[in-house]
């Protein structure tokens, strides 16, 4: 047993071991990327940098010994500043999309591809939940939205965007009389009460997210009925007043309460009944605003940027009173960040802000492997009455989100660590490819690859011929299969371990979608 | 090489399995077998690689790892004759860039292809042929050219073409000769870079001019001569006295060889006369006149400056001696080193002396020598098994000959070193000998169990780029070998040590000692994390000593005249001598070796006779890729490991590269960046895209798109590469910028703002006609891409859209009426 000392903790461990050993054992998180538990490292990503003694250099933790009386930095800003530049030097050259370009421009977020993945499979069950996990009100949002998401969609390159908007529609549609909506509420109520003034996009929205969240939500509205804006500003052609009625009610059937014809002239009424305040009243023309008694910014309520919490403790403010917004859709989408807010606010944690890896535009070349590789699902699966409604097909999707979005370690650190995609954008990008092997549907994305080597040591390790192997050197090396072939049958009997193994994006099966 | 174009388009198996029975079948041996048969086909082709995975324990994993690593292997069919353009820094620092366009443009290569339509020739960029005094040089097969210019492409192929029609079987002569030293000779270096300039050449007319008097004299092939500025040299030997005649030509030869030596018969004599005489109203100039133009004498200001200031130990009896004449080794000192050891000293003696003169490794870090054998045996004292020893001679560093020469010009001294080494770390302490009578301490006969007996295996690791360097150390392996200099029971002792030579595949990484023996074991060279160092745990997980070539060749000298004499020289931290390779924009270039803590002024002023052509000495590049430039405001730093790391560089291996007003820094810095990117083993993320991205900034800056916000950025990561690297190259590579950007960054700026003050960086320069011009049209003849019209004696104009920036108008022009200017006239007032 050797003795060190980890962040001013005194660690005792077996001769032999690693810093990132020791460090684990103390229960001190180390990121790593590319080292695999009980493997001899690769050394590769520096992820795992820390600081040994008042030396200027970073070791690599997974690699370097423990001497008996080390002193080592886990957790120091320079450490950290060193891993995040590790990251961004990944992001620097890491060719692909975290999330697609339809979903990052929806202002509530929504997983498109996952919606059509669904819908494709025959599951308008899921398929609405995913669109529910997004945003209240989907068929609302289903009729007025007025789609942006599809002037994002990679499909345009080729032939014509995605219906996006009609199948959005008609999957929330088709579930509007049933209890989906309960089946997004997966966390155990936490007693806290929250008021929301206004029931227009932003409030509701704000209520719905809170409510799934487990907060107990009342609403206030000055009107005779909710919906605010959404009640006001569409006609019936438009916004058939049933839907909205239905998903109003949906909402309360969830929990919200809503006090009607209740006008909130101060907040001091309500501030100490409740734990946090949240104004979405709408633009206020006669500055109704002022009467709450905080500062003003030049459109409306002046609000933190990080926070969104108004001059005053426990009160947020989102929608058009903070200022003029003129699409539902980006209301509601506030509406989610404010809930998000209030979570964090309450639950005294600091949930990172999400990660997302945005390429921009694709050459023709790009755009091609991605329709190669997959031009058309197939739709024999979805219910014919959403293929009538929708007059397209929902298996055109190039599904262009990441196959790994939600499991992908440079993503989870990046976001973690606070990196910044563009820090080290300084020449080209490598090329966006992608490759399906159609027998096995692996799914290759070689401009991901941040080469860290463990699916080359998985196949060497088992014995696998041929094997995959490091190809080049320098900045240009990357992971081939020997004598060009095909990568997946290259992996053999240990390509799931593989596809597993890969902490990005750049091995996934097609059928796991981005849901991996 | 491979001239018969059916033998490279046609895999044949069978050829294929006599090599695999001769090299061996192991994972181990994958290198030289790629090597074998690179050199048949001139590449890989598919089905040869297949063939040797299915006949031997190679993995198609393992080939297409290793063969894409190392930079010697091509993939794709390349012509029957290669081009290679040396790239190395002083090459660069002389246009080898435009020199490359200048052949890719003469043979007509498409744009991205290396490779003539005809397929007769392939150009490569390759990183150090080792001849940079000569800069820029250029190799074809075997033959090396130098002072290349882009506009001396289609001579250099017409040269090669008719060369290769003559080529006669004299590849045999002159080499192998083997003379004994004598009082009357005629030595002649035939080194890499001495053949280059023409010693070849000079070489063959001695020999027809003794042959034709039958003169009582005979020539010497020596090693270098150190002085590169004044090849090729001859010295005639007359009773023992030598007469040095610099810079001649074959022309020369018959009139400096007939100055010292009179043929003997009357016939003979008569022959030589008429011959004189005819040849006297051909020429202009009489013979001793031309005689006394080429003699130099070493007592010159010029030479006496140049070599005063030196100390020869590695390099001692440089340009006397042969260095394939063992004899010739023997009678001036040599093995009486080995001797001493065998006879009567321990290991432990041997380490502490080595330990108390202080020597420490050439190779570049400068750890203690001693310190490194002491662990190596420490880590194998007592316990069975192997032990390795290797040489490191992967001289990768562009702008680096040192290890070339020491191994083409004294190859048995390194082998000396190098048994020492092994007698040092791995002998039992057993002494055989009886000699013990001379009233010596008798060493301890300690651990002589039999069972403990080690195998001891020595391994020189030689650059593929330096045939002559592994043609030499063969032959002086072999002929030690016979005299039981190597091999079982060496001179009698109770110690057997076997040499081998591993021939490098292009990979600079391979000099970092962790990624040499991964390549030894026939895997990709990636360095591994230390610990383990070698010393505990090397070469198939054995302890092993590695040691750069010239520590081993200092190592003898120090045996021989003991540890306080070698301490007598150099500085208390770094003693003894150091070799540089002296290059660049020098007056006086070569091979030099002078005591640790001369001053850069010293070696750049009195030893190189300062900027060749009078401009303004700017800085000098020091220890190549992993070094930095010193500027000419800090020359009087004394070169040794402590002060060179201070100011921001590193001794490095010891290339030293002169640069002038002309070189610009950014583009220096560009340049190296650019080495050590493509050299990153690509294991780490700082090495592998922090260099890259760090080059891009100084791509951009070069073409004038760089902003203020680039510095930042390109310093923030030289911080992070330097400082999160795992191995050595990673660690050293932002040397090259933090220097440049901590001494230069007005130039820096300067480009940021658009201007190349040294007129270096094409996108920001452009080139004009001054009023100087007659109108002669040479420029036009030059001009390889028509930039500039056929206007006889109207003043010349070039269109700068389809102008390259070649240089070929510049260098040509008669009346110097070429010049650069800044494109950007703004930025430049």
């Amino acid at each position: 047993m050797i003795k060190i000392t980890i962040d001013g903790k005194t660690v005792n461990i077996e001769d032999g071991a690693t810093l990132l050993d020791a460090a684990r054992s103390a229960g001190i998180d180390i990121p790593t990327m590319c080292h695999r538990d009980k493997n001899v490292s690769p050394v590769s990503c520096f992820v795992c940098a820390v600081r040994v003694g008042g030396s200027d250099n970073f070791v690599p933790s997974c690699a370097t010994k423990a001497i008996d009386g080390m002193v080592v930095y886990t957790s120091s800003d320079e450490v950290k500043e060193c891993r995040r530049r590790a990251l961004e030097l990944m992001l620097s050259e890491h060719a692909g999309d975290c999330a697609a370009p339809c979903s990052r421009i929806c202002p509530c977020g929504l997983d498109i591809p996952e919606m059509m993945r669904r819908l494709l499979s025959g599951d308008i069950n899921t398929a609405a939940e995913t669109i529910m996990r997004s945003m209240p009100l989907p068929a609302t949002l289903g009729y007025i939205c007025p789609a942006p998401c599809q002037k994002g969609c990679r499909r345009t390159a080729v032939d014509t965007p995605l219906s996006i908007q009609l199948t959005h529609r008609a999957i929330a549609k088709s579930v509007i009389n049933t209890s989906s909506h309960n089946k997004t509420i997966g966390t155990a109520q936490k007693f806290k009460n929250i008021a929301i003034i206004g029931s227009g996009p932003a409030g509701l929205s704000s209520a719905y997210f809170l409510t799934v969240n487990g907060y107990s939500c009342t609403i206030f509205e000055s009107q005779p009925a909710a919906g605010g804006t959404l009640r006001t500003q569409f006609d019936e052609s438009a916004l058939p007043k049933n839907i909205l009625d239905a998903e109003i009610k949906l909402t309360e059937d969830l929990g919200v309460k809503f006090i009607l014809n209740k006008k909130i002239n101060s907040i001091d009424e309500i501030y100490n009944d409740y734990d946090a305040v949240v104004i979405a009243t709408g633009h206020q023309e006669n500055n109704q605003l002022r009467l709450f008694d905080l500062e003003q910014g030049s459109h409306g309520v002046k609000t933190c940027h990080d926070t969104l919490m108004t001059s005053r403790q426990k009160v947020f403010a989102c929608g058009s009173a903070v200022r003029p917004v003129h699409m539902a859709a980006r209301s509601v989408g506030q509406g989610k960040l404010t809930a998000a807010s209030i979570d964090n606010y309450l639950s005294g944690k600091s949930a990172h802000k999400p990660f997302f890896m945005n390429i921009g535009h694709l050459s023709d070349a790009e755009t091609e492997s991605l329709v190669e590789s997959i031009p058309y699902t197939d739709k024999s699966k979805t219910p014919l009455s959403i293929i009538d409604a929708i007059t397209d097909n929902p298996g055109r999707c190039l599904q262009c989100d990441c196959g790994k979005k939600n499991s992908c370690v440079l993503r989870d650190y990046a976001a973690q660590y606070g990196a910044h995609r563009l820090r080290y954008a300084t020449g080209h990008r490598r090329q966006y490819i992608r490759q399906l092997y159609a027998g096995s549907g692996l799914v290759h994305e070689p401009g991901k690859c941040t080469v860290c080597g463990r699916c080359v040591n998985i196949t060497r390790e088992k014995g696998i011929i041929p094997g995959l192997s490091f190809t080049g050197r320098g900045s240009s090396v990357y992971i081939s299969a020997p004598f060009s072939a095909d990568i997946d049958k290259a992996m053999g009997a240990v390509l799931d371990e593989c596809v597993k193994s890969c902490p990005v994006g750049a091995l996934w099966f097609k059928q796991n979608g981005g849901s991996a | 090489m491979a001239n018969d174009k059916s033998s490279i388009d046609n895999f044949d198996p069978l050829w294929l399995n006599a090599r695999l029975d001769n090299i061996g079948r192991g994972a181990d041996k994958v290198i030289p077998l790629l090597q074998s048969i690179q050199k048949q086909y001139n590449y890989l082709p598919q089905p040869a690689l297949k063939h040797l995975c299915d006949n031997s324990e190679i993995t198609p994993a393992d080939i297409t790892g290793v063969s894409t690593f190392y930079s010697q292997f091509r993939h794709t069919p390349a012509g029957r004759h290669n081009i290679n353009v040396c790239v190395g820094t002083a090459c660069h620092v002389k246009g080898a860039d435009l020199v490359y366009e200048g052949f890719h443009r003469y043979l007509g290569c498409a744009e991205n292809e290396d490779t003539d339509s005809q397929r007769q020739f392939t150009i490569n960029k390759v990183a150090c042929l080792g001849c940079c005094t000569l800069a820029p040089v250029v190799q074809i097969d075997d033959i090396i050219y130098g002072h290349v210019t882009a506009a001396s492409a289609p001579n250099i192929i017409k040269n090669f073409l008719a060369r290769l029609d003559n080529r006669q079987s004299d590849d045999k002569k002159g080499a192998n000769d083997k003379i004994l030293s004598s009082a009357n000779e005629i030595r002649i270096s035939l080194g890499s870079c001495c053949t280059a300039s023409g010693s070849k050449a000079v070489w063959d007319e001695a020999q027809k001019v003794i042959d034709r008097y039958k003169l009582p004299v005979k020539i010497k092939r020596t090693g270098c001569i150190s002085m590169c500025h004044q090849t090729p040299l001859m010295a005639v030997v007359v009773n023992g006295t030598p007469h040095h005649y610099a810079r001649i030509n074959a022309d020369d030869v018959p009139g400096i060889i007939l100055t010292h030596f009179h043929p003997l018969g009357i016939i003979d004599k008569a022959a030589c006369r008429i011959d004189a005489w005819m040849e006297s109203l051909l020429l202009s100039e009489d013979r001793d006149t031309a005689v006394n133009r080429r003699r130099i004498d070493m007592n010159d200001e010029n030479l006496s400056s140049f070599f005063g200031r030196q100390k020869h130990i590695a390099m001692e009896r440089c340009g006397a001696a042969g260095p394939l004449d063992i004899d010739e080794y023997m009678e001036t000192g040599g093995f009486d080193a080995l001797k001493k050891c065998l006879d009567g000293k321990t290991p432990d003696n041997i380490i502490d002396i080595i330990k108390e003169a202080g020597l420490r490794g050439r190779g570049g870090a400068g750890f203690p020598s001693g310190l490194k054998w002491q662990a190596v045996r420490d880590h194998s004292a007592g316990k069975r098994g192997d032990i390795y020893l290797i040489c490191n001679g992967d001289e990768g560093d562009p702008g680096a000959f040192m290890d070339r020469m020491l191994f083409e010009s004294f190859p048995f001294r390194i082998i000396e070193g190098m048994l020492i080494a092994a007698y040092a770390v791995g002998a039992n302490g057993r002494i055989s000998s009886s000699n013990t009578t001379d009233g010596r301490e008798q060493p301890s006969p300690q651990s002589v169990n039999p069972s403990l007996t080690k195998t001891i295996e020595g391994i020189f690791y030689i650059r593929t780029e330096y045939p002559a360097s592994i043609k030499t150390m063969r032959e002086a392996i072999d002929i030690c070998e016979r005299r039981n200099l190597l091999g079982d029971k060496i001179l009698g002792a109770d110690f057997s040590v076997k040499f081998t030579i591993v021939e490098g595949a292009g990979a600079f990484v391979c000099g970092e000692e962790t990624a040499l023996i991964q390549s030894i074991e026939g895997k990709r060279g990636m360095p591994t994390p230390k610990p383990p160092y070698p010393a505990a745990s090397g070469l198939y997980g054995r302890p092993t000593l590695i040691n750069n070539c010239e520590t081993l060749a200092c190592v003898p000298w120090i045996i021989r005249n003991g540890a306080a004499e070698f301490k007598s020289t150099g500085t208390a931290k770094s003693p003894g001598t150091k070799v540089f390779a002296l290059a660049g924009k020098i007056a006086r270039g070569g091979l030099i070796e002078t005591p640790m803590g001369v001053t850069v002024r010293d070696i750049v002023n009195h030893i190189g006779g300062g900027i060749a052509g009078g401009r303004k000495f700017k800085a000098v590049q020091i220890g190549g890729p992993s070094g930095g430039c010193i500027p000419a405001g800090l020359c009087d730093t004394p070169v040794d490991f402590e002060r060179l790391t201070e100011a921001g560089a590193m001794m490095g291996s010891g290339g030293m590269v002169v640069l002038d007003e002309r070189d610009c820094m950014v583009d220096v810095a560009k340049y190296f960046l650019t080495f050590t990117h493509d050299n990153s083993c690509g294991r780490c993320t700082f090495c592998r895209v922090g260099t890259k991205r760090m080059l891009d900034i100084l791509e951009n800056i070069c073409a004038g798109k760089g902003t203020a916000k680039d510095l930042v950025i390109l310093e923030e990561l030289a911080a992070s590469v330097k400082s999160a690297s795992l191995c050595g190259l990673g660690k050293t590579a932002p040397n090259p910028v933090l220097t440049t950007l901590k001494y230069f960054r007005d130039e820096y700026e300067a480009h940021i703002h658009g201007r190349c003050p040294a007129g270096k960086c094409k996108n920001l320069i452009s080139y004009q006609v001054t009023d100087k011009c007659c109108g002669c049209t040479i420029c036009h003849q030059r001009c390889p891409v028509n930039a500039i019209m056929f206007t006889p004696h109207i003043r010349h104009n070039i269109d700068d859209t389809l102008c390259t920036r070649c240089d070929a108008c510049r260098a040509a022009c008669p009346k110097d009426a070429v010049r650069i200017i800044c494109k950007n006239q703004e930025a430049a007032a």
